[in-house]
């Protein structure tokens, strides 16, 4: 309706923690920090490029953090020149950063390889990022107007596999890895407008995409799914058979069937609008956390053993948040739209506290 | 807590209500007042510590809050839900904490020129301005995060005052500019304001608006805006910009259309309406009315944002609920 009642937002924050009984195999990210990489720093070599390299656990990191990455391996903060992990211990380790081309999400499919997305596709391996693995006609030239280019913002491996990854962006696009050396755009999908926020990659056969529009690859071809209202923002996977989906009306749960498009509706907010929601599985366990902008405190869900609970929060005062960044269930890290720092929450204590610049 | 300066305050030029009127949008006139001269009746450092301290009065002070026009903080944000088109479900301004921290010293510059007509009452045209960093941010549905652009800002409100009886008065000014800098491709023209029962309020780009056309409504009054706009760049987006009305502190936004439906007269003639109401509480309010670049909604990977604001000021009598 065109002329709609002003009235006034008061949501702030919604954290949403859904328990799966689901017992399946985990396909699941890490649910530590470390994950089963041992060492962050293992992911790139120690030796010192150009700012990058590894700094020794406790060490300081200094520089405004630009970025945060909801990586396989934990948060990840971009910080100039370097990549720096979040820690609960406070601590980080750093890397080089990718070349700076508004990168928007990383992954890292195994120790030494690395993937950044944003104007075009940049790999980390043998210690160095190359931008030259895209083809040009997928996300246009480096020198095209930024007006007419895509913006990637996704990037997924499938499990295990550092040769079957996808990443999607503006303009309905997404890339497939040919396993090789290149990434190439999908076409038998039908997208050409809708824009991609989103991409998870389960095995060659099963992949997920959403954003404007939900869709799912079973290998043969794309099957839109209809049956989640409005937009996507985020998906989770606990395993094969449970994928979450946040949107601004609520989450929804694929019930693992054979129909890719059985979704059903398990948290409708009402009365309130879920802002820019961020959700992630841990073990069997899949957290939802979105902030409100603009408005210094509001309200959190959370659901537990079935019921769900309403209580206040507080946001840091005059602060601005405009990426989540889940580390643990019980812990997620958020960068302020300034750049001026991030801030860590405790999602049990529901309690902010200032982590670094 | 002691209110700073007058000069390190004034920010936004808003409608007196109970000042004399002057012809609206009559361009200033007659001489400039005589230099100097203590032994006279005019000295402009005299006449300007009593413009700030008029302004800076119990009674006036509150229509010049920067907070109650188009800075609340962090942000103006819509709460309309889902994306409309490619736009997202809500977007506004933010200003950094530093620009926060120092948000009392709003004005960079104030520019006033003095002249006596011919009956010898002196008249004042003030330019407030100011540029400050700034923040887009907007919220998609269809991502986990919100999307940031930084840019520079201009604002800019221009103010005419009388001195009759030996009391500076504010008689006119014009809807608080918000622009980008260096100048951007969009711009706001013209706002015709329809308040059921009066007359029309028409509002031009750069012309002042006499306190007694100011818009004075009753409680949740219905109304009608009509917006032009003029885009002076090449764009592949269809259309090349948005229109928008905002009632702060209501935090939602309304988008105008041009297609002949709900206040638009006639589909397709440049003029972009909506109607609304206005809100319950009575008191000093402002409307705000943004033109804003397709590219600013389209293009998210770059710094590209190009918008311009208009704040109004509107009163709401009491009386009895419409």
């Amino acid at each position: 309706m065109r002329a709609k009642a002003m009235n006034h937002l008061g949501c702030v924050a919604l954290v949403a923690i859904l328990t799966s009984g689901c017992t399946a195999a985990d396909f699941a990210m890490p649910t530590g920090a470390m994950g089963s990489w041992g060492a962050p720093n293992s992911l790139v070599d120690s030796s010192p490029r150009g700012g990058g390299g590894t700094t020794p656990t406790g060490s300081t990191i200094n520089g405004a953090t630009v970025a945060l990455f909801q990586t396989s391996i934990g948060p990840i903060a971009w910080k100039g020149v370097q990549l720096a992990q979040m820690q609960s211990t406070g601590t980080t380790l750093l890397w080089n950063a990718p070349p700076d081309r508004n990168n928007q999400a990383l992954a890292i499919p195994q120790s030494g390889l690395a993937w950044a997305v944003g104007y075009g596709v940049a790999r980390y391996q043998n210690s160095e990022w190359n931008s030259d693995v895209t083809d040009v006609d997928a996300v246009a030239t480096p020198t095209t107007a930024s007006s007419q280019r895509v913006l990637l913002t996704d990037v997924s491996f499938a499990p295990g596999s550092s040769t079957v990854g996808y990443a999607v962006g503006t303009r309905g696009t997404i890339l497939r890895y040919n396993g090789v050396d290149r990434w190439t755009k999908v076409t038998d999908a039908g997208l050409t407008t809708e824009n991609l926020g989103t991409v998870k990659v389960l095995a060659p056969n099963d992949v997920w995409v959403a954003g404007q529009v939900l869709m799912h690859y079973n290998g043969n071809e794309w099957t839109k799914v209809t049956t989640v209202p409005g937009e996507i923002s985020g998906l989770a996977v606990v395993d094969a058979h449970n994928v979450w989906a946040s949107t601004g009306s609520g989450l929804y749960q694929w019930d693992g069937s054979a129909d890719w498009t059985a979704w059903t509706a398990k948290f409708v907010p009402t009365g309130k609008t879920v802002g820019a929601p961020r959700i992630a599985a841990f073990g069997n366990t899949v957290v939802g956390l979105a902030i409100e902008p603009g408005v210094p405190s509001g309200a959190v869900f959370t659901y537990r053993n079935g019921t769900w609970q309403t209580e206040t929060v507080t946001v840091p005062a005059d602060v601005g948040l405009d990426t989540v960044v889940l580390a643990s269930q019980n812990l997620a890290y958020a960068k302020t739209y300034d750049n001026s720092g991030v801030y860590r929450f405790d999602l049990t204590s529901k309690t902010w506290s200032y982590y670094s610049e | 807590m002691r209110r700073p300066s007058i000069v390190l305050s004034i920010s936004l030029l808003a409608a007196s209500v109970a000042i004399a009127g002057c012809p609206w949008g009559m361009p200033i006139s007659g001489q400039t007042p005589p230099p100097n001269d203590p032994s006279k009746q005019f000295n402009v450092d005299n006449e300007k510590q009593e413009l700030n301290a008029l302004i800076d009065s119990e009674a006036v002070r509150p229509y010049f809050d920067p907070s109650k026009l188009i800075n609340d903080g962090v942000g103006i944000f819509a709460s309309d839900g889902e994306s409309e088109d490619l736009l997202p479900r809500r977007w506004g301004r933010s200003y950094p904490k530093t620009v926060q921290a120092a948000s009392e010293r709003i004005v960079d510059q104030m520019a006033i020129d003095f002249r006596t007509d011919a009956q010898s009452v002196l008249t004042a045209e003030a330019t407030f301005s100011v540029t400050r960093a700034a923040r887009f941010v907007a919220d998609f549905a269809w991502q986990n995060r919100l999307v940031t652009k930084s840019y520079n800002e201009a604002a800019e409100r221009k103010a005419r005052f009388v001195k009759q009886n030996g009391q500076w008065r504010l008689v006119s000014l014009s809807p608080m500019t918000l622009g980008v800098t260096p100048s951007g491709k969009v711009s706001l023209d013209l706002v015709r304001l329809k308040v059921d029962g009066a007359a029309p309020i028409l509002i031009r780009d750069g012309s002042l608006l006499d306190s007694s056309q100011a818009p004075r409504v009753k409680p949740l009054q219905a109304a009608t805006v009509e917006v032009h706009a003029t885009y002076t760049g090449t764009s592949t987006d269809q259309p090349p910009y948005y229109l928008f009305l905002s009632l702060p502190p209501g935090r939602d936004r309304l988008r105008l259309h041009d297609d002949g439906l709900a206040g638009d007269t006639l589909a397709g003639d440049g003029l972009y309406a909506a109607t609304f109401n206005f809100p319950a509480d009575t008191g000093l309010h402002h409307m705000v009315i943004d033109a804003v670049s397709s590219s600013t909604f389209t293009d998210l990977g770059s710094n590209a944002y190009d918008a311009s604001l208009w704040g109004i000021s509107y009163l709401v009598q009491g009386g009895e609920a419409l």
